[in-house]
């Protein structure tokens, strides 16, 4: 099994992980904007689908949309591209903390590495899309 | 079929969407625009000739078992 493989195991047999990670992660974030618990679901929803497009190579249809809606929705709300860089960082290492305690041992440098390289680019995409919504 | 054209339909589109009010102008018009129609005048024969679209985008932010209530709600209002 690949490390791309195994994080899209992960993601179907623990279909709840990026709700938890998202919730540590308002904890630790404290951006001030405050989320509905049905705003946080449904944009994990979609970053959900977006990981999972990324991993298994089928396209940017759920990053894409993401991108140009969800992020200017923030923006308006009150969130600036230092905040959602902010935010975008919090995510990807509280997830790489979680992946690390759930995949196989020989995968483990390899799922860190690919969501280093996801979450890089994640958060660069995040921070064009809010200068351009701003 | 009534033809509504003013932006009380398009808010019905939003209520009937079953998205989140912080995501649903924005993806609503992002995918009516996709679709071809112009969200300011959209009318019932807009939204069904968006339909395809908003099930793609919608699809994305909802849950199956949301979305498929999402999905017969809108194809009410299309008439």
């Amino acid at each position: 099994m690949s490390p791309d493989a195994a994080l899209l195991d992960l993601l179907d047999r623990e279909p709840e992980l990026l709700v938890e990670v998202a919730k540590r992660s308002q904890a630790v974030n404290e951006s001030g904007q405050d989320y509905s618990d049905e705003d946080v679901a449904q944009i994990v929803h979609a970053f959900g689908g977006a990981l999972r497009e990324a991993l298994a190579g089928t396209g940017s249809d759920a990053r894409d949309l993401l991108m140009q809606t969800a992020v200017p929705a923030v923006v308006a709300r009150g969130e600036t591209p230092a905040t959602l860089a902010r935010s975008a960082t919090v995510f990807g290492v509280l997830l790489a903390g979680a992946v690390r305690e759930r995949v196989p041992a020989e995968l483990t440098e390899g799922a860190v590495e690919w969501l280093a390289g996801f979450f890089g680019a994640w958060a660069h995409d995040v921070v064009e899309a809010a200068r351009s919504a701003g | 079929m009534t033809a509504k054209t003013d932006s009380r339909f398009f808010d019905e589109i939003i209520a009937a969407s079953g998205l989140a009010p912080l995501v649903a102008p924005f993806t609503i018009t992002r995918l009516l625009i996709k679709a071809g129609v112009t969200p300011a005048r959209v009318d019932a024969a807009g939204l069904q000739k968006a339909l395809p679209e908003l099930e793609r985008g919608l699809a994305v932010y909802l849950a199956p078992e949301q979305l498929e209530e999402a999905l017969a709600r809108l194809r009410d209002l299309a008439g």
